[in-house]
């Protein structure tokens, strides 16, 4: 089984950042251990224009090579859709990729995705050939209009970026997925532990990307290794087909000394 | 015997020092190199804040560097007493606090301590222990954790005193015959093995020279990655810089006597007093080799924090504004490399003077076995093994996958 990214077909269904760790070093053995084929980056701070960072960016495209994996350009730290659709066109003229994870933030303090931007930045950029996998909160509507507009990936969150607060609405996050059951849906921040993103793939999402949760790890080799498992628990999980929960205690072997109308 | 040392930043300075006051073998002709000025405003050393602080750093560094930290706690004093001008030493210890909205982030750096430094003494603060030790601090915390092994120098001081005593017993000559000859605003383009010797190749006065050296020591900081670096200069494949801001302010108003660490979720903020009113805000830690005048982001995001620690710092003057790029290897850990005569210190990264003393006696270790052509056992060969590089094999091995 295979996560679909606008037609690209990739083993691996974590997607992971590049922030944050102890050391680039550090950074390249956990994204070889958790197995991800898609590394997110952010060029915010490292003046793109002057491709001043392309030092660390030479770097995770070595790592790149090595998983046969994509970098994915953000455009995080961006509040208006001007700044993101300048940025996103830099990042496709730097990476040569038309991929983008597109964050419009709208508010300092939980770092909320601002809708009404988002939209805006969405058409702009669609319309101008990118292939946008927007970060936006789990908010049916939202995600439908985002869909509508060309959206083949949609990544929700879970909880608040960096938060590790794992899922905090699931209901919304399930309402999604039923929904939408032909989109490719990524849950995007928020996750803290493996169980949480094991969760996300229960429910039948398509992927999940995070980085703190590993970059802030004591061992952020494990972790990544540990995410890596979790994630094939939870598709395998949802794959099989999960059982129905029932209210009262069922014996799974008949217990042969009860006559048959005492059981159950 | 004569030595090029090629980059006179505070390794530079450490090592030229040594070898200049070095005994056996004597009748050393030291040759220092450096494209900057003695004012040495364009190294790293200069942009720091002189913070010996193994454990506030140790979140983000690895178990190796916090031990090189401890010992050079030790060795810091030697150094600076043999030096006639006085540099500001103090190891009272340091303070880390955090905001509510960063508790998470310092209950991670508690457990760390807790976890990896069971046996190193820390005491977590109320609200009234906090204020016993730095009043002026406690009213703005509920709580804070004091790490009394902890110490600072005076960074900048220290590059001058080390100017002032390298120029003072080149001058007055000494017993042992050894020589400096320091060639400022001088770049070194071009650094070649040639058998048992290294040449070294430099621009001075708009002239290019060359001269050939027994042993080259390439101490050249981000000035030795392949960006900077002339192919012929044996640039550091591994090497790359990582941009880090600072202010300098002067609050006569505030009275803080000991480095105070703020949690925040990407870097590591301190306030480093430095006496007379004087106070070091930083650093930021960014991801590129851009050398340019600090951002306005950064500058919110430094200040903001100076002026949450302490009401105080809304008076205070910005005396300077500071940006440089610190040289980082890929494990973010320093490496001594060498290759026949070709000795390169390098990748000090954000713990300069917090290791400087350890890398020197390494390197100094190295050297003299090379100049002497026997082998001592070198003293931080657990803490930082020395990587021997054959002349032989082009490729670089080590660093194979490598940017």
């Amino acid at each position: 089984m295979a996560l679909n990214i606008y037609g690209e077909n990739l083993d691996s269904r974590l997607l992971i950042g590049s922030a944050l760790y102890p050391s680039p070093e550090v950074m390249k053995q956990a994204i070889l251990a958790s197995g991800s084929q898609v590394v997110t980056l952010s060029l915010k701070r490292q003046n793109p224009a002057e491709q001043s960072g392309q030092q660390i960016w030479r770097y995770l495209q070595e790592i790149i090579k090595q998983t046969n994996g994509h970098l994915l350009p953000n455009t995080a730290g961006c509040k208006t859709a001007k700044e993101a659709v300048t940025l996103a066109k830099m990042s496709r003229e730097i990476f040569q990729t038309n991929w983008l994870k597109l964050e419009v933030i709208g508010d300092d303090y939980n770092l909320q995705p601002d809708p009404i931007e988002l939209l805006n930045a969405t058409e702009q950029l669609i319309s101008e050939g990118f292939k946008v996998l927007p970060y936006c909160t789990d908010d049916l509507v939202l995600c439908q209009r985002l869909y509508d507009l060309g959206c083949e990936v949609i990544m929700p969150w879970a909880s608040p970026i960096g938060t590790g607060k794992g899922l905090m609405n699931p209901y919304n996050l399930e309402t999604i997925r039923l929904r939408l059951p032909d989109a490719t849906l990524i849950l995007d921040a928020g996750i803290g532990k493996p169980s949480d993103a094991c969760m996300a793939m229960e429910m039948g999402y398509d992927g999940v990307l995070l980085n703190s949760a590993v970059a802030l790890a004591d061992n952020p080799v494990l972790m990544a290794k540990a995410f890596s498992q979790a994630l094939q628990a939870g598709e395998q999980g949802y794959v099989a087909g999960i059982m129905e929960q029932r209210q009262t205690a069922h014996p799974s072997t008949p217990t042969l000394d009860t006559p048959f109308w005492h059981q159950s | 015997m004569n030595i090029a040392i090629v980059g006179a930043g505070l390794m530079g300075r450490l090592l030229a020092l040594s070898l200049l006051r070095e005994k056996a073998p004597k009748n050393l002709e030291i040759t220092l190199f450096d494209k900057d000025t003695k004012l040495a405003h364009n190294s790293a050393a200069y942009a720091a804040a002189g913070l010996l602080t193994p454990l506030g750093e140790s979140l983000h560094c690895e178990a190796n560097i916090v031990e090189m930290g401890f010992a050079a706690l030790t060795l810091w004093p030697n150094i600076l007493d043999s030096l006639d001008e006085h540099t500001f030493f103090q190891q009272a210890g340091a303070i880390m606090v955090s905001h509510e909205q960063d508790k998470g982030d310092y209950q991670r750096f508690v457990r760390h301590l807790q976890n990896n430094y069971p046996d190193q003494a820390l005491q977590s603060l109320n609200r009234a222990g906090l204020t016993a030790l730095e009043p002026e601090i406690g009213r703005s915390f509920n709580q804070g954790l004091y790490l009394p092994q902890e110490g600072q120098l005076g960074n900048r001081r220290l590059l001058v005193a080390l100017r002032k005593q390298l120029e003072q017993e080149a001058a007055n000559g000494s017993s042992n015959a050894n020589t400096l000859n320091w060639l400022t605003e001088c770049p070194v383009v071009g650094i070649g093995l040639a058998g048992e010797r290294s040449t070294v190749t430099y621009r001075q006065n708009a002239k290019q020279q060359s001269k050939v050296f027994d042993l080259v020591i390439d101490c050249r900081g981000t000035g030795a990655t392949t960006k900077q670096s002339a192919k012929a200069c044996q640039p550091m494949s591994d090497l790359r810089s990582v941009r880090g801001e600072l202010f300098q302010l002067y609050a006569p108003e505030v009275n803080i006597t000991r480095p105070v660490r703020l949690m925040h979720p990407r870097y590591q903020l301190y306030i480093a007093p430095k006496g007379k009113g004087f106070y070091v805000v930083g650093a930021t830690e960014i991801e590129s080799d851009d050398d340019a005048p600090m951002t306005v982001r950064s500058a919110m995001e430094l200040l903001s924090a100076a002026y949450s620690v302490h009401p105080g710092f809304a008076e205070a003057n910005i005396r300077q504004h500071v940006s440089q790029c610190r040289p980082a290897f890929s494990d973010n850990q320093p490496k001594i490399t060498q290759q026949d005569s070709l000795i390169q210190v390098n990748g000090l990264f954000r713990h300069g003077f917090l290791i400087a003393p350890v890398v020197l006696e390494q390197t100094m270790a190295v050297i003299k076995n090379r100049l002497k052509s026997s082998q001592i056992a070198l003293p931080y060969d657990d803490l930082l093994p020395v990587i021997i590089k054959q002349a032989s094999i082009e490729k670089d091995t080590t660093y194979e996958y490598s940017y």
